[in-house]
């Protein structure tokens, strides 16, 4: 079973990937471009305010970077169809096991359904938390986020599962699941915001900060639905065949 | 025993087995999933986070 569902994956990865890389194009990538170009501009000034607070900024000006163009939109394709990758397969694995194990059955319709579990689970409870950023923007230092969104993704998951195969009273863990990443709380910065020098910077970037969260929220959601509908569809050929 | 007793039970030997292996397998394909998107969205190298560098912001990965 691992190679079919490894070659399914990657069939689905490259469909969901390359469909999130074209609204990706359109719509998000062009708002971090014009977030790049404020960081750009003061690198020497995010330097300072960075060692300050002992903030890990992980810019450095020797390391290689594609070509802005089409050398960045590729690479950037390619990223997106290996996270599809990730994310089909996962999702793939634990609809087989559910089929396996509690008798779920599989179809592109329920697959959907999985799609907005993984929209919940990947983007939306980690995102409540820790906003999607633009560049440039203030955010806690990165290990301490990382682990904040590994606990809110497990968690978020486990809650969703809780709820689906746990019977009667005991579907009510999931409310231990919920609540878990909010007692951790998710890691702040020391100032919110972007500490560029101009105010006018200050606006520009505010709003497209906010303008960033609709783009993402949107990309996403056209993603996981895509990325489920195909999934559950796959599934089913797979357990037919 | 009875030759069909004997069958049955090597049918469930069998299919037990092929139900471990899957379940086995199924862990694989997930952990092979898990190991992609964290050098997709969470490897430390200057390179991986340039190359993967809108990617991780659109899926809204803690970046930078």
């Amino acid at each position: 079973m691992f190679r079919p569902m490894v070659l399914a994956a990657l069939g689905i990865a490259l469909a969901a990937g390359l469909v999130l890389s074209a609204v990706q194009t359109l719509h998000v990538s062009p708002i971090i471009y014009a977030a790049e170009a404020f960081e750009i501009e003061q690198p020497e000034i995010a330097a300072v305010i960075h060692s300050d607070h002992g903030h890990s900024h992980t810019h450095s000006v020797q390391a290689w970077a594609p070509g802005d163009g089409f050398e960045r939109i590729a690479f950037t394709v390619l990223s997106n169809v290996l996270s599809a990758f990730g994310f089909a397969i996962i999702l793939l694995a634990a609809m087989l096991m559910a089929k396996d194990k509690a008798q779920l059955n599989v179809s592109w319709q329920r697959g959907v359904l999985w799609g907005l579990a993984g929209y919940l689970m990947f983007f939306i409870v980690p995102a409540l938390g820790l906003a999607p950023e633009i560049p440039g923007m203030e955010a806690a230092a990165l290990e301490g986020r990382q682990s904040w969104w590994v606990l809110a993704v497990l968690s978020t998951g486990l809650a969703i599962a809780s709820v689906v195969f746990l019977p009667g009273i005991a579907k009510a863990f999931a409310i231990v699941f919920i609540a878990a990443p909010w007692l951790v709380g998710a890691p702040q910065p020391q100032v919110h915001g972007f500490l560029h020098p101009d105010a006018q910077a200050v606006a520009t970037l505010t709003d497209l900060q906010a303008q960033f969260l609709y783009a993402t929220a949107i990309a996403n959601a056209v993603f996981w639905v895509i990325l489920g509908g195909l999934t559950g569809y796959t599934a089913k050929r797979l357990v037919q065949a | 025993m009875t030759t069909s007793s004997v069958i049955s039970k090597a049918n469930t030997a069998v299919s037990s087995r092929v139900l471990a292996n899957s379940s086995v397998q199924m862990a694989a394909a997930a952990i092979l999933g898990m190991v992609v998107l964290m050098g997709v969205g969470f490897a430390p190298m200057d390179v991986a986070h340039n190359a993967a560098h809108d990617t991780r912001h659109s899926f809204a990965f803690p970046c930078h």
